[in-house]
């Protein structure tokens, strides 16, 4: 699958279907800065309005890698390592997404994202650092307009999904969650959204918390769910084939919830690993404040 | 064998508070360790996090400038994953590469006890740099494999590392701390060596959930994600943090450290969680 960063329509729909809508706010000479909102759509979230991780750290990417973008130009680029932590997990909505760069060089760039939830009195919900190698498109990037603005789309004409069937998430064993690749999960570079890997991360290492003790990830009941609060992706090479193939490793438990390690590995490309992430686990809280009323 | 010049690491450095040691051998991997002296304790008793990530750091960064040879290195992020209090009396790292390519080289390294117990894990990418003079000379692919131990300097070894350091509280500031560039803490790049940049992150962030919690026990932390985003030269180099999260037994803090002496630059970001700690910790590693 080769780059094509002139057909808006090719490697698009996982930016759809996040539904961010995305407006430069830089100021005259001043380094860029976006602000993205998102309608939360019900089925990003589950029983406790908590929302899906996988969306979570796929908007820090999406919005963070339009912000190194920007910045890099005429050159674009590609994420390379994305860090978030959460400190929210229920919430009402719509989000807000803030960036700012933080640096620019010759190769890399990187932003941070802050996400809050304009429903609770703008209560920030993560923070998010997206670093990102720059390269150079081989068609060229097209002319972007500035302010730039990634419109959201309609919500009617977007795949009406739950997280987990949209990006086509399988579970293989305890430790082992799969993602059938299709055109749908790629970005306009041709290979595998980092969104897409993003969910896949979340999907292992949440799924593998099932398995765990019910004493560990975080101390609270069992049955509480818990999700990934704070991730480490690194992106390392491009995924093309598939399936993606997430297996998890227990790191250790700990007084405030379990670490783990997830390789996700493409398949269908000698089984080469793809990325790598530390996660940690935690279970929701009953003093959330937003749990009761959810 | 590595070649490292006479001039570093300098007679009073911190990896020789560490009694480092490591092996790198042709694969791409390593295999360093740490003596966690009193020097390099909590007052919990647990080790340091700052010193398990300079010896994280360490371990990557050497290997990684073996995998960029004839290129440098500098240090874009470290991350730092405990799986609990490490209070063992050697602390092992084995690095391994993830990533090599052209500009930029992806590491892992798992922290282990000598008995083989995982005690966390670091992961770290590095930049790759134009060669440049006084960067150590490495063997481009080594084709055998090399042994380095940092011999102690005795007052070095008895001094913790927070005064060798020369961290300071700064009054009125939440998780203000702040040190001075000292041949004690620079690296090949004459700027602060990340694990140290590491530990005022770490004392930056469990001050300040002390503070937020206003209460005298103690905060220690167990995970470290650093974003390094210039080199740190001048000094005193400061830290302070905003508490993003606390609860009963845990909190986060986002840190920021600057380079006072150079326009107060911002040279890294730190999200750090931490976790309360009891005065007496177990001996079996566990909190």
């Amino acid at each position: 699958m080769k780059p094509d960063f002139h057909n808006p329509h090719f490697g698009r729909l996982v930016a759809q279907y996040s539904r961010i809508d995305i407006l430069e706010t830089t100021l005259p000479e001043g380094p860029v800065t976006l602000r993205g909102t998102v309608d939360i759509p019900e089925i990003f979230l589950d029983e406790h309005r908590v929302l899906h991780s996988g969306i979570l750290t796929t908007l820090a990417d999406i919005i963070g890698g339009f912000t190194c973008g920007l910045a890099a130009l005429p050159l674009w680029i590609v994420s390379t390592d994305l860090n978030i932590s959460r400190f929210q997990f229920a919430i009402r909505g719509p989000l807000e997404l803030n960036t700012q760069i933080l640096r620019v060089g010759k190769s890399s760039a990187v932003a941070g994202v802050t996400l809050t939830d304009n429903g609770s009195d703008n209560a920030v919900v993560a923070n998010a650092v997206v670093s990102s190698a720059l390269l150079a498109p081989p068609d060229g990037m097209p002319e972007r307009e500035r302010p730039f603005r990634f419109a959201a789309s309609d919500p009617e004409s977007l795949p009406d999904l739950r997280v987990l069937e949209f990006f086509r998430v399988t579970v293989v064993a305890h430790d082992t969650v799969s993602i059938d690749i299709n055109d749908d999960l790629r970005n306009p570079w041709g290979i595998v959204h980092g969104g897409t890997i993003a969910t896949l991360v979340a999907a292992t290492a949440e799924h593998f918390g099932l398995s765990l003790p019910s004493s560990t990830a975080g101390g609270s009941s069992a049955e509480t769910p818990f999700y990934a609060q704070d991730t480490v992706l690194r992106f390392l090479r491009p995924g093309r084939v598939g399936p993606l193939i997430g297996v998890a490793r227990l790191i250790g438990e700990r007084l405030d919830g379990t670490c783990v390690e997830v390789t996700i590995r493409d398949s269908g490309s000698d089984d080469r690993v793809v990325a790598e992430a530390v996660v940690t686990l935690r279970r929701f809280r009953e003093s959330d404040p937003l749990r009761s009323q959810a | 064998m590595t070649q490292l010049p006479i001039s570093y690491p300098p007679a009073k450095h911190i990896l020789r508070s560490l009694r480092y040691e490591v092996e790198h051998r042709p694969d791409f991997t390593s295999t360093a360790s740490m003596e966690a002296g009193p020097n390099l304790r909590t007052t919990s008793g647990n080790v340091e996090i700052g010193a398990l990530a300079t010896l994280a750091d360490a371990t990557a960064g050497g290997l990684a400038a073996i995998a960029a040879s004839p290129g440098w290195i500098a240090t874009s992020d470290l991350t730092l994953h405990l799986a609990g209090a490490v209070n063992t009396e050697r602390v092992l790292a084995h690095g391994r590469v993830l990533r090599r390519g052209n500009s930029k080289i992806v590491l892992a390294v798992d922290l282990e006890s000598d008995t083989g117990a995982s005690l966390g894990i670091a992961t770290m990418s590095f930049s790759v740099l134009p060669r440049r003079d006084g960067n150590p000379i490495m063997n481009p692919v080594s084709e055998t494999t090399t042994h380095t131990f940092m011999p102690i300097d005795d007052s070095t070894q008895i001094r913790h590392i927070h005064d060798a350091i020369g961290l300071t509280q700064i009054a009125g500031v939440v998780g203000g701390v702040e040190s001075q560039m000292t041949d004690y803490v620079v690296n090949t790049l004459g700027a602060m060596q990340g694990g140290a940049v590491a530990t005022l992150g770490a004392a930056s962030a469990s001050f300040a959930l002390q503070a937020a919690t206003q209460s005298n026990e103690l905060f220690e932390c167990v995970d470290l994600v650093i974003t390094y985003l210039s080199l740190g030269k001048t000094g005193p180099i400061r830290a302070s943090a905003v508490v993003t999260q606390v609860n009963i037994d845990w909190g986060t803090a986002r840190v920021e450290i600057r380079d006072a002496g150079s326009e107060n630059r911002l040279m890294a970001i730190v999200a750090a969680t931490a976790v309360r700690v009891e005065s007496s910790p177990n001996t079996d590693g566990s909190l």
